[in-house]
């Protein structure tokens, strides 16, 4: 598929998106929504992705990548319209293999902390009879922590971004649009994703969770394009402690660069809210 | 990528369509019926509370946040309820226990509930055993 081509069908996604966002933000994107309120959450994160990927076509075989991330995030809310949050990756372990010019298998190793993302969303909330919901704006700066090796999970370059969301739901119902864009710095490429996530509401055994269906459409300046998409389940324990699960599964991956691609990646977090 | 394209259009217009639906389900007057029922069992249930109607209350876990600010304030008897507070999402009310021999400040009630996240729109309390309705504004 042409880049032209590419771009024109991310362009008409983002179109029946409405053109609006939505971005992750601690603590699952849910709370605190009161003024004076903070928490964070903890993430473990476990992605694996099978084949070495040149466009479309698969190179070598058995070249994988598996990466193991714990995640801290957490947010202070000023008022119910204004918070700032961070965002720090640890990368556990991360071990990648690559096709040699010889036709040998090289394995790379990477480990330690990964870029700091600061973001201050914006909030404008609505209180209806049957719904309720926010518009989101989020400016985000990207400092970089990571190391600038061979094998990087993280890049380790300064980057700026922009999310916009919108999110509504009733007693039963969860709707969210959302995208978030971002530039870097040096010679990396930017970074587009669109997010559409639909649920529902439960309530059983004396508290409440949701579940949800995540889609996410990810490209990149080189041409990268990624769709995935998985459940998210949601729970609350108590009014305090919160935990949510997420599956993503790449259905479409397109590599415009030697990557990569086709693979999974699974989140378990625990949140706490104050 | 055609096909995924198509597929994601299709999901997408089934559920916006679902979603309008499921909005439309139950009118406005049915709902306020229904809310004060709800309120006046739960007042005659529960001696010394006040019910508040939230709009927006859908989110159990967003609006812990009204629990919260409400449990705060000194006229609440956290002794009874959860912390002196009850969210019943379904009927978008918030029941306040009142301490006893204290009555509720329906307008710092109005600011918690504000300050939370939500809009607080009218109260309702017993009356000689019949429903008194009275609106409030948090400004």
């Amino acid at each position: 598929m042409s880049s032209y081509r590419r771009l024109a069908a991310i362009l008409v996604v983002a179109a029946l998106f409405h053109s609006s966002a939505y971005s992750e933000q601690p603590v699952f994107s849910e709370m605190p929504r009161w003024d004076n309120g903070w928490g964070f959450q903890i993430v473990e994160e476990y992605r694996t992705e099978s084949e070495l990927l040149d466009g479309e076509d698969k190179l070598g075989s058995g070249l994988s990548e598996d990466v193991h991330i714990m995640h801290l995030e957490g947010v202070y809310t000023w008022d119910k319209s204004i918070r700032l949050t961070f965002k720090l990756p640890y990368v556990i372990a991360a071990r990648r293999e690559l096709l040699q010019s010889n036709g040998g298998k090289e394995v790379q190793h990477d480990s330690g902390l990964g870029d700091l993302t600061l973001a201050l969303p914006l909030k404008r909330y609505f209180n209806y009879e049957d719904r309720s919901g926010s518009w989101t704006l989020a400016p985000q700066l990207k400092v970089p922590l990571a190391d600038d090796d061979e094998y990087e999970v993280y890049d380790g370059v300064w980057g700026h971004g922009l999310s916009l969301g919108y999110e509504a739901e009733t007693y039963r119902w969860i709707f969210g649009v959302g995208s978030t864009t971002w530039i870097y710095h040096h010679d990396e490429p930017f970074e587009t994703e669109l997010s559409l996530k639909l649920g529902l509401n439960i309530q059983a055994f004396g508290s409440s969770g949701s579940i949800k269906w995540k889609s996410k459409l990810h490209y990149e300046g080189d041409d990268s394009t990624t769709l995935t998409a998985g459940p998210v389940l949601y729970w609350k324990f108590t009014e305090t402690i919160h935990t949510q699960f997420q599956w993503q599964h790449d259905f479409y991956d397109y590599q415009g660069k030697l990557d990569h691609g086709r693979g999974d990646s699974f989140k378990l977090g625990f949140g706490f809210v104050f | 990528m055609k096909t995924i394209l198509y597929t994601l259009v299709a999901c997408v217009t089934y559920l916006t369509l679902s979603l309008n639906m499921a909005l439309a389900e139950t009118s406005l007057d049915a709902k306020e019926k229904q809310r004060r029922s709800a309120a006046q069992t739960i007042l005659k249930n529960n001696s010394n509370t006040v019910a508040i109607h939230t709009k927006g209350l859908h989110c159990p876990s967003c609006a812990i946040g009204i629990r919260k600010k409400i449990s705060r304030l000194g006229f609440v008897d956290r002794q009874q309820l959860n912390q002196g507070v009850q969210l019943d999402v379904r009927n978008l009310l918030v029941v306040v226990a009142i301490k006893p021999n204290q009555s509720p400040d329906l307008v710092e009630l109005a600011k918690a509930i504000d300050k939370a996240g939500y809009k607080p729109h009218q109260a309702y309390a017993l009356d000689a055993g019949k429903l008194k309705i009275t609106p409030i504004d948090p400004s």
